[in-house]
Parts: structure tokens; sequence; C-alpha cells
């Protein structure tokens, strides 16, 4: 949550199967999107929305990170 | 809180959540691990003193539990100062005005260092479930 630019992302990618990855800015989020090594790009979801906005199914995660974003 | 109250929906019983927030004091400009300014970060504090009210309520009401706390610091690297200045334009910590021009002639590769505090807190369902059975 608040992937923002992917400062975090990349690195929780490399330990999970598949990461939802999302921010409102959409910039930061290309950004993001555009920094992800390509070994790691089919693990990760990029969307641009904040978590109010989301829609996640109740109880779909084993982890959800909180980056400097709550 | 409805985001803090939506991602603790997302999480399966038993699972993690980890908040990683910004702590005093403020952040600082680092050149060749020589401080050369201080930002000051009390707008993005205040953001974070909200939001960790709302996980303590979130403790305090069963919600979560809290396994372990990290104090550390993060650094953010920039080519050069006028690429960090460029990055503060819009955000909540502010580097003060007289040091902008300082910062931004800087030439060479820098660093925002920053305090941190990451919180590992579990979604306590699971271990009901396994204590009922």
């Amino acid at each position: 949550m608040g992937c923002g630019e992917g400062r975090l992302t990349e690195g929780i990618a490399a330990e999970a199967a598949f990461v939802l990855a999302f921010d409102p800015d959409a910039e930061a989020v290309e950004q993001g999107r555009k920094a992800l090594s390509a070994e790691l790009a089919d693990r990760v979801s990029f969307r641009v929305a904040s978590a109010e906005q989301l829609e996640i199914t109740p109880s779909s995660f084993d982890l959800v990170v909180f980056s400097w974003s709550l | 809180m409805n985001a803090l109250s939506r991602m603790i929906e997302a999480v399966r019983p038993g699972g993690l959540i980890l908040d990683l927030q910004v702590i005093r004091p403020n952040p600082w400009v680092e050149l060749n691990g020589r401080v050369v300014a201080e930002i000051d970060g009390e707008a993005l504090f205040r953001c974070a003193d909200a939001a960790t009210a709302a996980v303590e309520a979130r403790v305090t009401a069963g919600d979560l539990v809290e396994e372990a706390v990290d104090d550390h610091d993060a650094r953010k690297h920039y080519t050069d100062g006028a690429e960090l200045v460029e990055d503060f334009a819009e955000s909540k910590r502010r580097i003060p005005t007289e040091l902008v021009p300082v910062v931004a002639a800087i030439e060479e590769s820098l660093a925002v260092g920053e305090h941190c505090r990451l919180r590992r807190l579990r979604v306590p369902g699971q271990r009901l479930v396994e204590t009922q059975a």
C-alpha cells in the first residue's frame, strides 16, 4: 500500500509469489512499473488507486506492507 | 482511518501487516557521509503520528497483535542536489528555504537519510481458530 515509485516493491516481489502494488500517484506508479526488473514483472500487478478505492477480496493476502503510507 | 480497516480485512487470519513510518528527529541531507542540511519533517511526522494512533487503537481493540518493532535509518540516493530539490518540491517534508540553493548546487551524488520504525503486526484470527480446534 502506497508503493510510490516502487522503492520497496522489487525487494518484496523477490520474496513473494504475487504482489499487488498500488498508489494514487499515477506518475509514481508508472516509474515503479518501469523500474521493476523484467524477471519479477509477472509477479507484480500495479494499480493507480487508494486503499479506499481498491477492490480487494477479504482475507486474500498473507502480508500487507504500509510503505510510509498509512 | 478507513485505509487501515480495509487492509486488515484484506489479510488472511494469521497474516501480517508491516507498518513502516518515519519517526523523529528530522531527516537530513548527507554528502560523503557528512550531514549538510536538516530537513523539516514535522508535517510528515504529524501524519505518521495519526497513523500510529490508528494502529495503536486497533492493537488495543485486539484487531492486531504487535509482535516486533525495529527502528532503523533509511537512505534515498540522488544523482545530485538538483534532483533532490526537485523530488522534494511536492513533498510534505521541507528543505529550509535558505538551504535550497545550497543543496541544489551540489553536483555530487548525495542522499536523504531518515529515521524509520517498522512494526510487525499480526491479524490474530488464525490463533483463535487454532485454540478452538
